[in-house]
This record gives structure tokens, C-alpha cells and sequence, in this order.
């Protein structure tokens, strides 16, 4: 325990100091921008709701990092999966008019977490038979997907205007909201996706298929040694990931923009990545990250407006905060 | 320490109270050592004895907690390897520490001084290396990378460097450990013209058949201490055996009271120690067939060549030969990691072909591999996670899919417990394990339970002779219970005080099986490098 | 004819700063280090080269500062990695982030603008020190005389670090870190060191890409302007197999099918823009499934 604590605690002071200097550096008092970060995510309920809005494609990329690094495998792909998922979600949910309600609000899912695997496949496909290094696969797969989004919003399956973005999905597929006349209404998918991390917690914990995938992770020769499949392993669970993050772009637009624009994104996909390593790739602590991660870009715009700090401010907190935790502060056993 | 054993002659190096602390453990304590320019002196003793870290003291690696070095009569202080080399001196790894992709003659060059900061001097480099390599007779291609080496070859490399940075002293930490009989004897020819060129040798082994062919002086070491030096012609092989183990008053301060009744005199020598008993056939059914079995090579492994073997049920059969011969091609084999390429396996009759690991585990094969902290261990997992590796899918630690904690845990904490691993609590992180407690658990881990057929590669590594008595013991029961039993290891000693019969692989074929304490046992020696007779 | 030489003008132009980052990534990762972060490297570097040049009105003093920059985040990568032992991998993905939020910041806290910065003055081209080049047979549509003089540099640059890494002791030391630390410690070799250095010195290289691409091909700096050429960088590493040769080869590769595509976007206008755009990430995905050669990737790769 006091190994964790020693690890973790630079990363809330590196985090605070950090703030703080930013702050000073645009002529504000210390304690302005931690205050204006704080309005800006929880001032009002309106700002609280939208703020726990994004939250869902946090806990999920996050989700399928951590999961994927449990395996050993660095998923940096989360971008381009999510994309490709909302797309696929988004044109899915099109066509569910005609459908009874239960199938129309799983079908975009579904869809949305096949096309997130789909996108995922190559990587791994490429580092089992090629020996590419996954990280290099998913970053160039990511560029690709935002491309190949881009063209086919623009194109094919836009709704006809120049505003690049596909037509609303069917009232079926909308995950309908919670609170009543909030103006972005919440909806379930935060939970959802929360109810998703601790689920898998627990079967990583607790299954002897968790068990495995976690000894493969650690040291693959050791779990082939002792009987685990670890190739197939690696390939499902890469496929699981890949498959999170397209169903992190797909409850995006079923619960939140109820279609796909061109430049879907704002980097839940990176986003990810960090909301995973800060809490040290366990998945029952994500909710901590992503109400961090998730404060941090929804008070962007505010700082923008109320204080003329530019969104760039937030990801260097995130980088810095993701440097911290990269880094070992404690000498080694040995 | 004054020692009536002393040798004459001015000291090239002296060692004066050396200490040397990893945590708790005590590596070298209060050593003194002097040695002869142009002596070859040896230094023996068991298994973490404190030799290596001793010499990697005077190699500069380690920095001494305390005590001093002395180079011809000055003091010395090495802060790093570099200042070492400076002082001349130079060392020869135990597992050759090479650059696998660089070539041999940038593998010799590295850190050394050259003419310039713009170019390596290859030519000229180049030039004098050759010259070493005919006085010395090596055929040692400079152009090829490292990795296509084999073991003798990567030796060469390692002294080249050592002596291209003009060391005059030479540390060599147990040379012949990876060289066949052959590959031995010209190293130990080696050695004498380097002893006549007036260089000073320290050499770091336990086979004392090499010290003796070559030492001039013998020092031995037990438990981090120096227990005696004496001149080679003085002294006899089976007395410095005797020295090796005795636990005198010097070596009870390392480890108060290990009980001393455990071993009794006889015992000590490892080659001394008697065989496993049983002398020879019947033992029950056959367990383990190959028939003409042939596989692909794997990494620097030859590949297998139409291998015989019977393996019965109560046999411990060892298979020995020089390193990269094919036994972790047999290994993985037998474990089912590599497929046949043509011929059989057969376990109690069944073809075995394309039965994956886990489904030979199901039916009671244990593995312990060869590199147990790489190949067998997860560090920074938890002991019981650990222990558990293998026995993940048997009925009683699970229910529908979900591991049963608590039963887990409460096998471990007993199985450790009763296999005498030191350990606090089976939660606590596996790499807080020294190495020889880790050998002690991935042994118990491959003998838990009642296993059929165990596969057991370099066993005794890092056990030290209690360790090595215990693991006699409990092979012997397990044969006794009717497992049949796969011992692999490159030290033929240790197979013959471990099996009923020893086979030998050399270039991936099986040059033939004799049981151990007959009159064919002779023939072992030749067929490791392939000497048929 | 025309279009050929304006291709193969392209390609030379586009290749540069992939060059520059990627023998930056053959330093660092030959030592040993892993390193994704030529990315944010380069963005850096291409900042703070406009940042000096607008303040000192010097393109070659925002040149230096453009290596200044790379070799900061570089020297922040190593730290991390070194002395914190960080994972690499995400040491790198930090500073990329890192790097995008920062330049984004600065340049709208030092030219309060959002998006491009103003333009300042650019290194100069072939045409301004060899007057002769303007005039010759291959001024045809911009002209040999038009490429900046970073181009030539970066192949000459190409050449020294092939000998430097291949040739020389300290390059010797570099690719001994790398292939097993252990055994050049007890050759005496500082490894952390030698390590530490190729990465800064690699950050050099990327952060002079990252300013040809501000000052010697733009005049100006828009953010995320390197557009993943620092992961172009990396799977041209990949493809060179970690030799500088072959890393050479695999940069032309790459900067030859950019051109190639910016070359047909615009003869093909009737085909999507962005076919062309995501065209050199396709083609460094595709040829990663060729692998020649047994040379691999430093032994000791991304190990302390």
C-alpha cells in the first residue's frame, strides 16, 4: 500500500503545482484557474451535467487501454476505433427506423463496437505475424480513420449538405434522457459505461480467465509455459479493446450528438490512454481519472472565455499529469 | 588473518578486508587475498560462496562496503569497470557478455581506447586481433555478428577484448561452464601460454579437476569468507572438496547454525555424492515414447534427429550435453510448445502430436523450464499468483470459471510452507524472493500435486547443497509414487547424482542411453562431443 | 518532363523533415531508448523556430532554436526514461501531448493569435547562394534553385550520422548501450550517459526538422503542423531496420509517395482529397509487412 501511495502521491501535487503556475503565467491569481476549472465543470448544473456526459467515452477508452495493457499490449488506436465506431453507429442507427425499439437502441451499438474490433484487427494481425510494434500500427491506423471518416461524411453517407456529418439516427436508437429539460440531458450511458469498468474489474480479478490474461500480461513466456493460450489471448482481448473504443464512439452518438460530424473527436480516443496509466491500468479506479479528465475538458472553453487561456492549457495538465505517473519515483527492489 | 598457507612472492593484487553487503546478505565478509604476479590463482567453493561478487569487486562492477584493494603495491579505488581496465584488468563473464548484433570485431573494440574520436581503427585493430588470434590459434570470424557465435567462440571475444586493453591481470568467472571437453582442454592450453606471456590469472570455478590442472595457487571460499590458500602441489583434490563444505567457525558466521547434521562428510563432493539408488530396471509401464522423433531447430538449438527414447513410470531419466545441442528443442517437444516435425510422441500409448501444453498438463505433465525468472515467473505478481501458474484450470480452484481465492491462497501459504521457502505472507510481491528460494518454488510448483510425467530443465540452479540434497529426496519420492521423471542439464555431475539413466544429445541426436553407475557410464564424456566408441 | 522534375523536387522536400526526425529516432533508439516522441519533438522545433526568428529576425538563429527546442523535449524524454525509468513508450505519448498543448498555448500567449502564427522570415533557398541554379535547365515550375538549403543539409546530415554511428568509438558505444547494457557497463561505459546523449542529440535532429518545416518550407507556424510525420519517422525507422542506410531508403520511400500524392491530388482532383492525404500512412502501413534482412531492432531495446 505505501508502494502505491509513494508512486501516486507526485501525481495530485504535480497536477495542483502545475495548475497553478499556468494560472500565474496568464496574470491570474493562484487559486484562479483551479476555481475557473472548477466552475467551468461544476459551476451549474447545466455545466455539471455535460461534464459527466463525457465521462462515458473516457471510462471506456480508458477501459480498453487498460484492458489491452493488462494483456501487454499498448492500445493507441482508441482514437480511430472510436471514430469508426460512431460512424458505424451513426449509419446503423439511420436505418433503425423501422425496427422495434429493443433491436434499433442495441443494433448502432453493436455495430459500433464491430467496426471499433474490425479497426483494431490489423494491429495485432501485424505484430503476431510481422513483430510491428502495435503502437506504431494503431497510430498510423488512427490517421487513416480519421481520413477515411472524413471522406465518407463528406461523401457517401453525409446527409447531403456541406456540413459534413450524416443524418440523425432514428428516435429508436436515442438513448433517451434522465434528467427532464436539462439542455444537454443525461442519460444512462455514464453509468453504463461505469457499471462496464467495474465489471470488468472484477472478472480480471476474479476469473480464471482474468487470472490468465493478467499472468499473460505480466510475462507471456511464463503463462505459455503454464498452459494459456497466450496468441489467441492477445488476439481477443486486443479485439475486446478495440471493440470498447468503437463502443465508446457509439454511445456518443446514441446518448449524446445523435449523429456523426466530421471531426467527431476531441481526442477522447488519446484521452484515453491517460485517463488508463493514471490509475495505473486498473479499470475500478477509472472513474477517478475520467472525473478528472472529464473536469478538465469541460471547463477548456470557460478558460478560453473567462480567463483567454487557450484549450492547449488542458493537455499540458494532462500530459504532465501522464508524465508523473510514467515515471518511478521509488528505487527498485534490487 | 595470518595463515600459514601464504604463498611467497611479491603481490600483484591485494585484497585486505574486502566487504561486500546485497541487503541482508552478506556477499563477501573481511576477505583478504593476495596473488603472485604471474600466478595462476584459483578461487573455489560451493555455489554463493561470494566468489563472482569478489571478482566482480575487483573488476570495478561493485564498489566494496568496505576493505581495500591493492594493485602492485599501490592502493586502489575502481569507481566503475573503466578504471578497473585501467589498473590491467580485464574479466571473462560466466555467460559471456556480448553485443549480439555488433561483429566480432566491434564486440571487441567497445570501450576500448582508441587512436582517435573520428574513426575506430579498424585496420589497424583489425591487424593486431588477427595477430592474437594465430599465437592463440582461434578461428574466430571477426566479420559475422555476434549472435551466430557459439559459446567458445563468444569466450574468445570476451578475452580479446580483455587483452586488446592490455589487462595484465585476468579475471575468468567459471570458464568452462559452457565448453565441451575438447573446447575445456584448449582453453586450459590457452591459459598456460598466457601464464607464460608473465600475465597474472584469477580463475572463479568449482570443477576442481580444471584448478588443478592449471592453478598454481588455490583459495577457498565459503560463505562470503576466505577459509584457506594454499599452493596446488600441497594440497589434494579431495581435500580442497573437503574444505569447500566444511563448516568450520569462519563458515558458521554466515548462517548461524544451519544444521550442521544435515550433511554428513561423505556427502560433500558433489561428484562423491551417491547415486539416486535403485539400481537399474524393471520400472513400471512406459510412460513417455518418442519414435524417431525429428523436429525444426529453435533459436540457436540444433534441431532433433530421429530420437528413441522409453521414458517408465519410477524413472528419472537425465538428459545431458554441451550447450545448444537440442535439449530445450527436446523440452519444448515434450511440453508441446514445438511440434514434431516427423515422427512420434506417445504418452501411455496415445500419440501425443498436436496435443497443446494445457491439455498435457490435464494429464499431469509439470514443466519447470530452464530460465526460471524469465520463462516461469511473473515479477511483481503476487506469490500465490505465482504458485498457481499451471494449476490455474484444475477443478478445485475454481467454481464456473471463478478462481477460488481463498483455496488458493491457503495451498500455497501450506505447499511453501512445507517446502521450506522463506516468505511472509503468499501475497507478498514474488520478485521480494532471493533466487535460490525462487529455484524452491518453481521446483515445488513442477512437483505440487501427484504428476505423471515431469519435465525438469537445469534443476539445480542456484540451489545450494541443502537445497540440492532436498530436491534428491523429493525426486526420489515422486519416482517412488510412480511419476516418470525428465531431467535435463547441461552439468553432467548433477545428472549423475540425480538419475537412474543419462542420455546424451549431441547435435540434436541421441548418441545413446546408459544407466548410471555402470561400466557404459564412461562412454558419457565422448558422446558429448559426438565421439562415438 | 515538367511534372517529373517538380516530383522529384517534391519528394526531396517533402523527405527532409521525415529525414531529419528519423536519423534523430536512429540516435535515440540505436542507444536504446525508445522514442515516439520525435512527434512532439518536431513540433516543438518548429515553434520555437519561429518564435526566434520572429524575435531576433535571424531564420538561422530560429534555426538553432529549433534544435534547442527538440533537444528540450528530448532531454525531457530521457530523464523520464533514464533516471525515472518511465515506460518509453508512454513517456513519449506524454510528451506529444505535451508538446501539441504547449505550442498551441505559447502561440497564442506570445502572438495572441490561435491557429497560425504570423509569418517571419525563412531560411534562405539553393537559388539565393547559387544565383547560377535559377537559370539552369531544371528551373522548370519552381526550380532546383527553390528548395531550401535544409535539403542538401539533411542528406549530407544523413551521411555523417551513418558514419558517425558506424564508424566512430562514441557511435561504437552508442549501438554497444543499446545491444546490451550490461556488457558495456562492465566495458566501462556509462550507459545511462551515452544514453541521455543520443536521445538529446536525436531531439536535436527532430527539433531541426520540425523548423524546416516552419521556417524552410513555410514562413510561418500552424499548429499541429507536423501532422504525424514524427510517426512517419518512427515506421521509416521500422522499415530501415534500424540502419541508417536503410532508414535513408524507407524516408525516400515515404517523401516520394507524399509528393507522389500532392502531385496526383491535384492532377485527380475528381478523387477524394483525403485518399491522398491518408496515402502515405497506407503505404508505410503496407510496407511494414515486408521485412528484409536479419538485422532487428537493438537487442536491448526500450531495456534498462
Amino acid at each position: 500500500m505505501t508502494r502505491i501511495f509513494l508512486n501516486w502521491l507526485p501525481v495530485p501535487v504535480v497536477g495542483v503545482l502545475l495548475v497553478v503556475l499556468i494560472g500565474w503565467m496568464h496574470g491570474a491569481g493562484p487559486w484562479h484557474l483551479p476555481a475557473a476549472i472548477w466552475t467551468g465543470a461544476w459551476g451549474t448544473p447545466e455545466a455539471a451535467m455535460a461534464t459527466l456526459g463525457k465521462m462515458s467515452p473516457l471510462l471506456l477508452t480508458g477501459l480498453a487501454v487498460a484492458l489491452a495493457y493488462r494483456m501487454g499490449l499498448l492500445n493507441i488506436g482508441g482514437e480511430g476505433q472510436l471514430v469508426l465506431g460512431a460512424l458505424a453507429a451513426a449509419v446503423t442507427g439511420g436505418y433503425c427506423g423501422g425496427l422495434p425499439a429493443g433491436l434499433g437502441f442495441l443494433l448502432p451499438l453493436m455495430a459500433g463496437a464491430v467496426l471499433g474490433g474490425v479497426w483494431a484487427f490489423p494491429a495485432v494481425w501485424l505484430r503476431q505475424r510481422k513483430g510491428v510494434h502495435e503502437v506504431l500500427s494503431t497510430l498510423l491506423l488512427n490517421t487513416i480513420a480519421v481520413f477515411l471518416a472524413e471522406y465518407l461524411v463528406l461523401g457517401p453517407l453525409g446527409d447531403g449538405t456541406a456540413l459534413g456529418r450524416t443524418p440523425a439516427i432514428a428516435p429508436q436508437a436515442v438513448w433517451p434522457s434522465l434528467g427532464a429539460g436539462a439542455p444537454a440531458g443525461i442519460t444512462a450511458a455514464p453509468v453504463v459505461a461505469l457499471l462496464i469498468c467495474w465489471g470488468a474489474q472484477i472478472w480480471l480479478s476474479r476469473s480464471v480467465r482474468g487470472y490468465e490474461v493478467t499472468a499473460s500480461g505480466s510475462n507471456a513466456s511464463a503463462a505459455e509455459l503454464a498452459g494459456i493460450p497466450v496468441a489467441s489471448l492477445q488476439r481477443r482481448i486486443f479485439l475486446l479493446s478495440g471493440a470498447l473504443a468503437g463502443l465508446a464512439g457509439a454511445l456518443e452518438v446514441a446518448a449524446v450528438h445523435h449523429r456523426f460530424y466530421r471531426a467527431f473527436s476531441p481526442g477522447y480516443g488519446f484521452d484515453g490512454i491517460t485517463a488508463a496509466f493514471l490509475v495505473g491500468g486498473s479499470p475500478g479506479w477509472l472513474w477517478l481519472s475520467g472525473l478528472v479528465l472529464a473536469s478538465l475538458r469541460a471547463a477548456d472553453k470557460w478558460l478560453q472565455l473567462a480567463l483567454g487561456i487557450s484549450p492547449g492549457a488542458i493537455w499540458i495538465v494532462q500530459a504532465v499529469l501522464l508524465l508523473t505517473v510514467a515515471c518511478r519515483f521509488r528505487r527498485s527492489s534490487r | 588473518m595470518t595463515d600459514p598457507h601464504w604463498p611467497e612472492g611479491e603481490p600483484i593484487i591485494e585484497l585486505r578486508g574486502i566487504s561486500k553487503r546485497f541487503g541482508d546478505l552478506w556477499a563477501n565478509r573481511d576477505v583478504d587475498l593476495r596473488v603472485r604476479r604471474g600466478e595462476c590463482h584459483a578461487v573455489v567453493g560451493e555455489n554463493g560462496a561470494g566468489k563472482s561478487t569478489l571478482m566482480q569487486v575487483l573488476a570495478g562492477r561493485w564498489k566494496p562496503d568496505g576493505g581495500e584493494i591493492r594493485i602492485a603495491g599501490t592502493e586502489a579505488t575502481f569507481g566503475s569497470p573503466r578504471d578497473a581496465a585501467r589498473a590491467g584488468i580485464g574479466m571473462v563473464h560466466q555467460q559471456f557478455l556480448i553485443f549480439p548484433q555488433l561483429t566480432g570485431l566491434e564486440n571487441i573494440l567497445v570501450g576500448a581506447p582508441s587512436g582517435g574520436i573520428l574513426s575506430l581503427g579498424r585496420t589497424r585493430a583489425r591487424r593486431d586481433i588477427l595477430r592474437w588470434c594465430r599465437i592463440f590459434g582461434f578461428d574466430l570470424p571477426l566479420e559475422i555478428p555476434a549472435y551466430d557465435l557459439p559459446f567458445a567462440q563468444r569466450q574468445q571475444i570476451e578475452l580479446l577484448r580483455a587483452l586488446h586493453r592490455g589487462a595484465e591481470i585476468l579475471i575468468l568467472d567459471e570458464p568452462t561452464s559452457l565448453l565441451s571437453p575438447p573446447e575445456v582442454q584448449r582453453l586450459l592450453a590457452l591459459l598456460r601460454s598466457l601464464k607464460e606471456q608473465g600475465r597474472t590469472l584469477l580463475l572463479v570455478s568449482h570443477r576442481l579437476s580444471e584448478v588443478f590442472a592449471i592453478a598454481d595457487t588455490i583459495t577457498v571460499m565459503q560463505k562470503g569468507t576466505r577459509i584457506v590458500s594454499v599452493a596446488a602441489e600441497q594440497t589434494s583434490p579431495a581435500e580442497m572438496a573437503r574444505l569447500m563444505v566444511m563448516l568450520g567457525p569462519a563458515g558458521a558466521t554466515g548462517s548461524s547454525g544451519r544444521s550442521k547434521g544435515a550433511l554428513s562428510d561423505q556427502d560433500l563432493s558433489s561428484t562423491d555424492v551417491p547415486p539416486l539408488g535403485r539400481s537399474g530396471p524393471p520400472y513400471g509401464e512406459v510412460l513417455l515414447e518418442l519414435k524417431a522423433a525429428c523436429a525444426s531447430p529453435h533459436g540457436n538449438e540444433a534441431a532433433l534427429r530421429d530420437i528413441d527414447l522409453e521414458l517408465r513410470s519410477g524413472e528419472v531419466l537425465g538428459i545431458g550435453g554441451i550447450v545448444g545441442n537440442g535439449q530445450r528443442v527436446l523440452a519444448r517437444v515434450v511440453g508441446g510448445l514445438g511440434d514434431l516435425s516427423s515422427g512420434r510422441i506417445l504418452f501411455e500409448g496415445e500419440g501425443w502430436e498436436g496435443l497443446r501444453l494445457a491439455e498435457r498438463l490435464r494429464h499431469g505433465l509439470r514443466w519447470l523450464p530452464a530460465n526460471l525468472l524469465e520463462e516461469g515467473f511473473c515479477a511483481g505478481r503476487s506469490l500465490w499468483e505465482n504458485y498457481l501458474l499451471g494449476h490455474q484450470r484444475q477443478p478445485r480452484f475454481q467454481s464456473r470459471g471463478w478462481l477460488r481465492r481463498r483455496a488458493v491462497c491457503e495451498w500455497t501459504e501450506a505447499e511453501l510452507q512445507g517446502g521450506g521457502v522463506r516468505f511472509r505472507d503468499v501475497r507478498q510481491s514474488a520478485d521480494t524472493l532471493s533466487g535460490g528460494n525462487v529455484q524452491r518454488m518453481g521446483l515445488l510448483r513442477a512437483l505440487s500435486g501427484s504428476p505423471r510425467l515431469v519435465l525438469l530443465e537445469q534443476p539445480g540452479r542456484g540451489l545450494d547443497l541443502l537445497g540440492q540434497e532436498w530436491l534428491r529426496t523429493h525426486l526420489r519420492g515422486l519416482s517412488e509414487q510412480g511419476a516418470a521423471i525428465l531431467v535435463i542439464s547441461y552439468d553432467l555431475d548433477e545428472l549423475l547424482t540425480l538419475c537412474h539413466r543419462i542420455g546424451i544429445l549431441y547435435r540434436g541426436r541421441l548418441m545413446g542411453i546408459v544407466p548410471v553407475g555402470g561400466p557404459e557410464q564412461e562412454k558419457l564424456v565422448p558422446w558429448m562431443t559426438g565421439i562415438e566408441s | 518532363m515538367a511534372g517529373l522534375t517538380t516530383l522529384f523536387l517534391l519528394g526531396g522536400s517533402q523527405s527532409t523533415p521525415l529525414l531529419l526526425a528519423c536519423l534523430g529516432g536512429l540516435l535515440s533508439e540505436s542507444s536504446g531508448v525508445i522514442n515516439f516522441a520525435l512527434e512532439g519533438m518536431m513540433l516543438v522545433g518548429a515553434f520555437t523556430a519561429v518564435w526566434a526568428t520572429h524575435v531576433t529576425g535571424s531564420p538561422w538563429i530560429g534555426l538553432a532554436a529549433g534544435a534547442a527546442g527538440g533537444m528540450a523535449v528530448a532531454a525531457v524524454h530521457g530523464v523520464a526514461s533514464l533516471a525515472f525509468r518511465a515506460n518509453q513508450i508512454v513517456s513519449s505519448i506524454a510528451l506529444n501531448l505535451l508538446a501539441a498543448g504547449l505550442t498551441g498555448t505559447l502561440l497564442n500567449h506570445v502572438f495572441r493569435v490561435y491557429g497560425t502564427s504570423p509569418a517571419v522570415s525563412k531560411l534562405p533557398t539553393l537559388g539565393d547562394w547559387i544565383p547560377w541554379l535559377e537559370g539552369s535547365a531544371l528551373a522548370v515550375s519552381g526550380g532546383l534553385g527553390s528548395l531550401p538549403v535544409l535539403v542538401p543539409c539533411a542528406f549530407l546530415a544523413s551521411l555523417l550520422v551513418w558514419y558517425f554511428l558506424l564508424h566512430t568509438p562514441w557511435g561504437l558505444s552508442i549501438r554497444a548501450c543499446g545491444e546490451n547494457p550490461m556488457a558495456a557497463s562492465s566495458t566501462g561505459l556509462k550507459v545511462s550517459w551515452i544514453r541521455f546523449g543520443a536521445v538529446t542529440a536525436g531531439g536535436v535532429f527532430a527539433g531541426a526538422g520540425g523548423a524546416y518545416l516552419s521556417i524552410g518550407e513555410l514562413a510561418h507556424f500552424v499548429e499541429r503542423m507536423t501532422q504525424g510525420r514524427g510517426y512517419l519517422a518512427v515506421a521509416a525507422l521500422i522499415l530501415g531496420r534500424w540502419m541508417p542506410g536503410g532508414a535513408l531508403a524507407a524516408v525516400l520511400l515515404f517523401g516520394f509517395a507524399e509528393a507522389l500524392s500532392q502531385w496526383l491530388a491535384v492532377r485527380w482532383s475528381q478523387w477524394p482529397p483525403q485518399l491522398f492525404l491518408a496515402f502515405p500512412y497506407l503505404l508505410s502501413l503496407t510496407v511494414l509487412l515486408f521485412r528484409r534482412g536479419r538485422h532487428g531492432p537493438p537487442s536491448a531495446l526500450g531495456q534498462l
